[in-house]
């Protein structure tokens, strides 16, 4: 149980190893609160859709499995969608059509079809907050990243001065995919044992 | 019971209980959504209007005016939507106008997609401040009588050219220097 | 290691006795005409900044071989003839801390990630040009005038605005707004006629590459000779679009590349946002350089066509 929770946090992290659901993490990334607001967006529609296909995974027939994990997750994410909308405007306005899309993220149908339909409860839930809460920290350091360069604060703080210069090419798509690129190239590093001398001619 | 029975009955069981969650949680936002809309947009008029406290919203010809009128009930202003299109999208802007003075009183970009850096600095105060106080019979000329912003000429000019076209209307509605 | 060798026609080969050293050095030679053009007309600024970015580049190609547990190969020169080339492509009162960026991102990113020497698909020098160009729009685009030290714009951006054109001797000599060795054409043609002399680089890139410009500028009804003279084109054609690494081996591909970026060049300045196109041009035609490649191959010596 422990081990499926940090498997999603860092083992097979979705946005840094398994590199899925990505459109709305290089989207929205560009400042901290839309990384953390997204994130749990997701985690909540993750951990309620797995939840229910759990529990319903000997009842749903297997050929019609997918229309029905569709219908669940579309169910969540629209509530998602409707209570941002009432209760946080201003964020609601940044993320914009993003909340919807998390319908079409594969991490949730990936983790529905993949784990939640063959694991027991408990399992399921310990894996949906991991990879959830997984991707939320993953874009949440994207976001950090390319707040601090593109607008020079950090969660809506000026933190690097006023004579700061913002790197406009954080905020536009090709910074998040550079961002991205180096973090998943830091993250090897970590892990990876270096290779020696392996040129080869 | 046969698998194609049962095959219908799950999904149709799943999607009642689906839409009866969505029709409940529909019911408990819904009424909160309206009043941020609504509040959203009163404060945006608030904004060009110096002054104003209260909203009346007509249809004249076609567009939406907001009337601002202070405690007293005294007329501060109009304020009216325009969309311009920018470089990268639409651009929505709320302008502040009032008649009597031929002047307009301020606007406010409500929403646009410009590119963060440059275009996007018509948000700005820097930007947006020197329509305050501009005469309506102006020429609305980005470098003319418009300043711009640097490394970026489509934005200011597509809210310039926005202003412009819609205060054609409006002005037809209430002429300057008449009432309101 | 560091020997390494290209090959570009089909055998049999003759060893020239070339190394990639030698050409590095040769072309960091040429360079120097438009950078002393550069250095005249900006002052001793022009000279710090070519320096520094240089520096720059062959220490985050250091660095970035030493963390990847690589031999160190930064005395191919070749980090050195980046490093000279994004100064060259930079304003010249750029802010010295934005070079340093713009010859990290060059290297690390342009060359780098992709393997080193030979295996970018795109000119180094240029990405960071570009990438500088889309991070600091403004101080990329803040222009000195050598003539009275004041931020002005360049022959392009007043022929893009208000439709003025510059006197050619003036573009042709360099005493012009610009970037630092994009100025003086006539030190650009000097330097890569020694590259010609040399076998360095092959007329046909630069040669179709210009000639593309002129014709469309004559067709499309605008002044060829002011067109040819402003803005990067001479030192993208003479020094980048040639870059061995990333255009086409082939003759017929060659025709092609010089073309493409010609027409490419003419779309961006005469209808594109950006006032110059040279550098998304070339790097435009990096990308179809594969595939270029892929169908020019030259026929084998002895092939006869199958009838």
């Amino acid at each position: 149980m422990v081990k499926d929770f940090v498997n999603g946090l860092w083992g097979e992290n979705p946005i840094f190893r398994a590199v899925i659901g990505i459109c709305s993490a290089l989207a929205v990334t560009t400042a901290g609160q839309n990384g953390i607001a997204m994130g749990l967006a997701l985690t909540f529609v993750l951990t309620c859709s797995s939840i229910l296909v759990s529990i319903l995974k000997n009842i749903i027939p297997s050929k019609v499995r997918i229309p029905c994990y569709i219908i669940v997750i579309a169910t969540f994410t629209t509530i998602v969608d409707l209570f941002m909308k009432a209760y946080f405007p201003a964020l609601y306005q940044v993320m914009g059509i993003f909340i919807p899309l998390i319908v079409v993220n594969c991490i949730v149908l990936w983790r529905a079809e993949g784990f939640a339909s063959k694991m027991s409860l408990i399992r399921s839930i310990a894996d949906a907050l991991g990879m959830g809460l997984g991707y939320a920290w993953a874009i949440t350091l994207i976001s950090i990243v390319r707040e601090i360069l593109g607008s020079g604060t950090l969660f809506g703080i000026h933190i690097m001065g006023a004579n700061f210069t913002h790197w406009v090419i954080m905020l536009l798509p090709p910074g998040a995919f550079l961002v991205m690129g180096i973090l998943v190239g830091i993250m090897n590093m970590i892990t990876r044992k270096p290779v020696k001398n392996t040129h080869c001619h | 019971m046969n698998q194609y029975t049962r095959m219908i009955v799950v999904l149709v069981a799943i999607s009642l209980a689906a839409g009866a969650l969505l029709a409940f949680s529909y019911e408990v936002t819904n009424p909160k959504i309206q009043e941020q809309a609504q509040q959203a947009l009163e404060q945006a008029v608030m904004k060009v209007i110096p002054g104003a406290e209260k909203m009346t919203t007509v249809e004249k010809e076609g567009m939406t005016l907001y009337i601002g009128t202070d405690n007293q009930g005294n007329k501060k202003g109009i304020a009216f939507k325009t969309t311009g299109s920018g470089f990268s999208g639409p651009i929505e802007i709320m302008v502040g106008y009032n008649p009597k003075e031929g002047k307009l009183t301020g606007i406010e970009i409500l929403s646009m997609s410009e590119t963060p850096g440059l275009g996007a600095r018509i948000k700005e105060p820097a930007f947006t401040d020197q329509f305050k106080g501009k005469s309506v019979k102006d020429d609305f000329i980005p470098k003319k009588d418009v300043k711009v912003i640097t490394g970026a000429t489509i934005s200011p000019a597509a809210v310039s050219k926005a202003i412009k076209s819609s205060l054609a209307t409006v002005t037809k509605i209430y002429p300057v220097g008449g009432d309101f | 290691m560091g020997e390494y060798k290209f090959i570009t026609t089909s055998s049999p080969h003759i060893h020239s006795g070339e190394s990639v050293q030698r050409i590095m050095f040769n072309v960091a030679g040429a360079l120097m005409l438009p950078a002393a053009a550069g250095i005249y007309f900006f002052g001793l600024r022009a000279l710090v900044l070519i320096i520094i970015t240089t520096l720059a580049a062959v220490l985050t190609e250091a660095i970035f071989q030493k963390l990847r547990g690589k031999p160190i190969t930064v005395w191919d020169g070749s980090a050195v003839v980046t490093g000279i080339l994004l100064a060259l492509n930079l304003p010249p009162g750029l802010p010295l801390w934005m070079a340093v960026v713009g010859a990290a991102i060059a290297i690390s990113l342009g060359k780098q990630v992709y393997g080193g020497i030979g295996m970018n698909p795109f000119n180094p020098a240029l990405i960071g040009r570009v990438f500088l160009m889309i991070t600091f729009p403004v101080q990329m685009t803040t222009w000195i005038n050598p003539v009275d030290g004041t931020t002005g714009a360049t022959p392009l951006q007043i022929m893009k605005m208000q439709g003025v054109s510059t006197d050619y001797i003036k573009l042709f000599l360099g005493n012009i707004g610009g970037s630092l060795g994009e100025t003086s054409a006539f030190m650009i043609i000097l330097g890569g006629l020694y590259l010609l002399y040399k076998g360095y680089i092959e007329w046909r890139i630069p040669g179709f590459y210009l000639g593309t410009v002129a014709i469309l500028s004559v067709v499309l009804g605008r002044d060829p000779i002011f067109e040819l003279l402003s803005g990067g084109l001479m030192l993208g054609a003479f020094f980048m679009a040639t870059d061995m690494v990333t255009s086409p081996i082939s003759r017929l591909g060659k025709i092609i590349f010089g073309i493409g970026a010609g027409i490419f060049t003419v779309i961006i300045r005469f209808y594109g946002g950006y006032p110059e196109g040279v550098s998304f041009s070339i790097l435009l035609m990096n990308a179809f350089t594969p595939v270029i490649n892929r169908y020019t191959v030259p026929r084998i010596y002895g092939e006869v066509k199958v009838r």
